[in-house]
């Protein structure tokens, strides 16, 4: 580290400004900055891909998710190119890349994927790659460095949000660009195109035009907080004095000056790139005590001189700043006031939404239960209808032996009363043993068919012969065959021939 | 068309399989319509005209032709435009030049079968003009009435996704209409039979109807009307159809619900349809199965009901499963 040579003017910066020139460096080498995150990168997403589709489900979702994951792994390079082009030492890509390779090890790939985790990524990587420290050093060292992590973290969350925002961008911007005529898909389905490929590729964008700019933010924030530990901006001025006391050729001035320097390059122990030595902070403030104990120090002059007054001009108030702070304050008085009366309704709404989902529940449980009725109407526990179609349905409504009593009317020759109790007896039996959901409004064939679902062929058999012997001679209005009318009987006691 | 208009007499038995036969020819043709073709012939044998709702490209002409040629009948096709005059459809007279007086020069609507192709394209007053055709059984030219040929029947189609520049059939208008007919998409089967059929031996994409063979002779069709009006139908059948028309007008969700007039369709149509389904009798399942066809265009849904996306079809099964089954 050349301190000389050094691309920016070396101060003491507050962590915003140390962000903005961390961004004027970016702009500065963003191609090159760019092309060597892409070359991490997008072997990395190739990588993801072919993994993404060894793993079970969707293989652009783990693509897209392990990209994410993975992102501290491309910031390295990046940052060491950056770190060597401030001081004025220009590496090659491949330079970078071998250097990287070998710092490669399980400890560092471990540092890697911890570093996902933090929300000050980009000030801390500066910590682990340059200065290589890890474990309770490198926490000592973070603790040391970092006086605001908030901007850090701060810096991170809008990176985020400035990479999703981005994405998105160059996605309505394609979306757009596809004429009316060939739009073939809204927004929401083109952005999850099936893979979601195009999603993947905006997203690798969008962090690629982010992620330089990123990490010389947290690499400038790094370097000012050192410059304002270390003191670098001192030992620049005195190295300039140097030179310029050289230029005099002052032999004596020289030698006293580099004595100074040699003292105070010992003290302020500037480190090279890697980590700063930690003087002892007792010894250091007693050498301090010492130092301004001296007669140098001590000596207190007055100076007089003249000081422009400033000119008294009146205070004029702006109207509308006025109105504002009278608006402010109304407003102010207004909430104080309504705040009890809104919180009251707010309560009331409160209660009636949970109410309303409440009732949305209820509702939906009854629907489920409508449904569940109809799917086991087999096994359903709901009371009988007592009159159906206007036939009485009750048992007790029914002669004991309906076989019997249906045989006596088809002697005595009455085939439609013998058929009717036939039919109410068999309905009866459906509907009240078998629990069958038989509803008023079904149709001949409609029974049939709700009796072919749920009862064996045998029973549904039975059942449209007897509807269709029935609906012959009740809208037919025809006499039905005496035998099959006794074979239809013959055939109920087979199969329900117990009294009821 | 033909001379003999007057009705054949047909048993109930020949009048089965006749139909029977009828649906058998049509089906060899239309491939993958059957509840459609099954509608059409019930609305034949009813002497109603029906509304084909369905996009462009089911074979609804197609439909139309193969059922004339298998009736025996003869078949026009008018297409429903913007500049099309009722006289287009009617006819009118012409001067003769060598004979010195009027002849009248009859429209298309002289045939057994016509096809209005997409009728709400044209103004009403050329509707109206086909639409009274339809109710009177009639026309007037120039003073003079002619009785339209018997069986008389009319298939109009509306394609329900192109709405720009058409007139919308008023309610009244419909509901002269004895079915309104949805043509859907046939399934995959069926379209894969289509095509092979359509495709073989075929130049262009002209409608084959050649391979249909004739069925009927038009005073069969006659006689097959007729033979409806013999049916049995009992009381508990005309209550449960004039229930079911009486529960459209107060049901909660409908504007306006069916009339008499829906009420005779639906028993019309009940008659068919027992025919179709070899009776000669009328069940209450014949009522039910043919009711939403009859009832959907007679019908109309409150606001609140069409902007909830229900439709007629909807609603009116609603209807028919509160309305009670009679079991006599």
């Amino acid at each position: 580290m050349n301190l000389e040579k050094v691309a920016i003017d070396i101060r003491p910066r507050t962590p915003w400004e140390a962000i903005d020139i961390g961004f004027l460096l970016a702009r500065r080498w963003y191609r090159r900055l760019w092309l060597i995150w892409m070359l991490t990168a997008v072997p990395g997403l190739l990588l993801f891909i072919a993994a993404g589709l060894i793993l079970p489900g969707s293989g652009t979702k783990w693509a897209l998710f392990l990209f994410w994951f993975c992102k501290p792994f491309y910031e390295p390079p990046v940052l060491m190119w950056v770190s060597k082009a401030l001081f004025d030492e220009q590496s090659t890509t491949q330079e970078i890349l071998t250097e990287i390779k070998k710092s490669l090890s399980f400890k560092w790939l471990l540092t890697m994927l911890l570093l996902r985790l933090s929300p000050f990524r980009s000030f801390s990587l500066p910590v682990v790659q340059l200065e290589k420290l890890d474990g309770k050093k490198k926490k000592q060292r973070l603790a040391l460095l970092q006086d605001a992590s908030e901007i850090a973290i701060l810096l991170t969350v809008s990176g985020f949000f400035l990479e999703i925002t981005l994405t998105f961008s160059l996605l309505m911007t394609l979306f757009l660009l596809i004429p009316d005529e060939l739009r073939w898909v809204d927004f929401g389905t083109f952005v999850f195109l099936p893979d979601k490929w195009l999603l993947l590729l905006c997203y690798l964008t969008s962090c690629s035009i982010i992620a330089p700019l990123y990490i010389c933010a947290g690499f400038m924030m790094y370097i000012s907080r050192r410059v304002q530990l270390e003191a670098w901006d001192i030992e620049i001025g005195f190295k300039r004095i140097r030179q310029r006391l050289e230029r005099k050729k002052n032999g004596a001035t020289r030698a006293l000056v580099a004595g100074f320097l040699l003292t105070s390059f010992t003290l302020a122990a500037v480190p090279g790139i890697g980590r700063a030595d930690e003087p002892d902070p007792q010894a250091a403030k007693a050498a301090i005590t010492k130092v301004l104990q001296q007669k140098d120090f001590d000596q207190k002059v007055t100076v007089y001189r003249w000081v422009p007054k400033k000119k008294e001009t009146p205070e004029t108030k702006s109207n509308w700043a006025e109105f504002w702070k009278q608006l402010f304050t109304y407003l102010e008085e207004i909430s104080k006031n309504i705040a009890p009366l809104m919180a009251r309704y707010g309560e009331f709404l409160l209660w009636c939404c949970a109410g309303g989902i409440m009732g949305f529940f209820l509702f939906k449980y009854s629907k489920l239960r409508q449904w569940l009725d109809w799917r086991f109407t087999g096994q359903r526990d709901s009371a009988a209808p007592e009159i159906l179609f206007g036939l009485d349905l009750r048992p007790e409504s029914l002669p004991e032996r309906i076989d019997t009593a249906c045989l006596q009317l088809l002697e005595e020759g009455h085939k439609r009363e013998a058929l009717s109790l036939l039919y109410r007896g068999t309905l009866s039996i459906l509907v009240n043993r078998r629990h069958l959901a038989i509803r008023s409004s079904f149709t001949e064939d409609e029974c049939c068919i709700e009796v072919r679902k749920n009862r064996p062929a045998k029973e549904s058999g039975f059942f449209t012969d007897l509807t269709s012997m029935w609906v012959f001679l009740a809208f037919g209005h025809r006499d039905p065959d005496l035998e099959a009318c006794r074979n239809l009987v013959n055939r109920w006691e087979s199969l329900y021939g117990v009294p009821l | 068309m033909t001379d003999k208009n007057t009705a054949d007499t047909l048993s109930f038995v020949e009048g089965i399989r006749k139909t029977n036969a009828l649906e058998q020819e049509i089906l060899k043709s239309v491939v993958g319509q059957d509840q459609v073709v099954k509608e059409m012939v019930i609305g034949m044998l009813a002497a109603g005209h029906i509304l084909i709702e369905g996009v462009p490209g089911l074979g609804k002409t197609l439909l139309a032709r193969t059922m004339a040629k298998a009736a025996g009948s003869s078949f026009n096709r008018i297409q429903f435009t913007p500049d099309l005059m009722p006289s287009d459809i009617t006819g009118h007279s012409l001067f003769d030049m060598k004979e010195n007086i009027f002849k009248i020069r009859r429209g298309p609507v002289f045939c057994h079968f016509l096809l209005a192709d997409e009728i709400n394209r044209a103004p009403a007053k050329t509707q109206a003009a086909l639409l009274e055709a339809m109710q009177e059984q009639q026309v007037t030219i120039e003073g003079k009435t002619l009785p339209l040929v018997r069986p008389f029947q009319v298939m109009a189609t509306q394609n329900p996704i192109e709405q720009e520049g058409t007139y919308s059939l008023p309610q009244a208008q419909t509901d002269r209409f004895m079915f309104k007919i949805f043509i859907d998409y046939p399934g995959s089967a069926d379209e894969e039979k289509i095509v092979h059929t359509v495709t073989r031996s075929s130049i262009g994409d002209g409608l084959d109807c050649g391979t249909v063979t004739t069925i009927l002779e038009p005073a069969e069709v006659l006689g097959l009307q007729q033979l409806l009006t013999g049916m049995t139908v009992d009381a508990k059948i005309v209550e449960y159809v004039v229930k079911i028309t009486r529960t459209t007008r107060s049901w909660n969700g409908i504007d306006f619900g069916a009339g008499p007039r829906g009420a005779i369709n639906l028993l019309r149509a009940a008659r068919g349809s027992a025919l179709v389904n070899a009776r000669d009798y009328v069940t209450p399942d014949d009522v039910k199965s043919i009711a939403l066809p009859v009832l959907r265009h007679r019908i109309k849904l409150s606001a609140d009901m069409e902007i909830e996306g229900y439709t007629a079809d909807q609603v009116l099964t609603e209807v028919l499963d509160s309305v009670e089954a009679p079991r006599l």
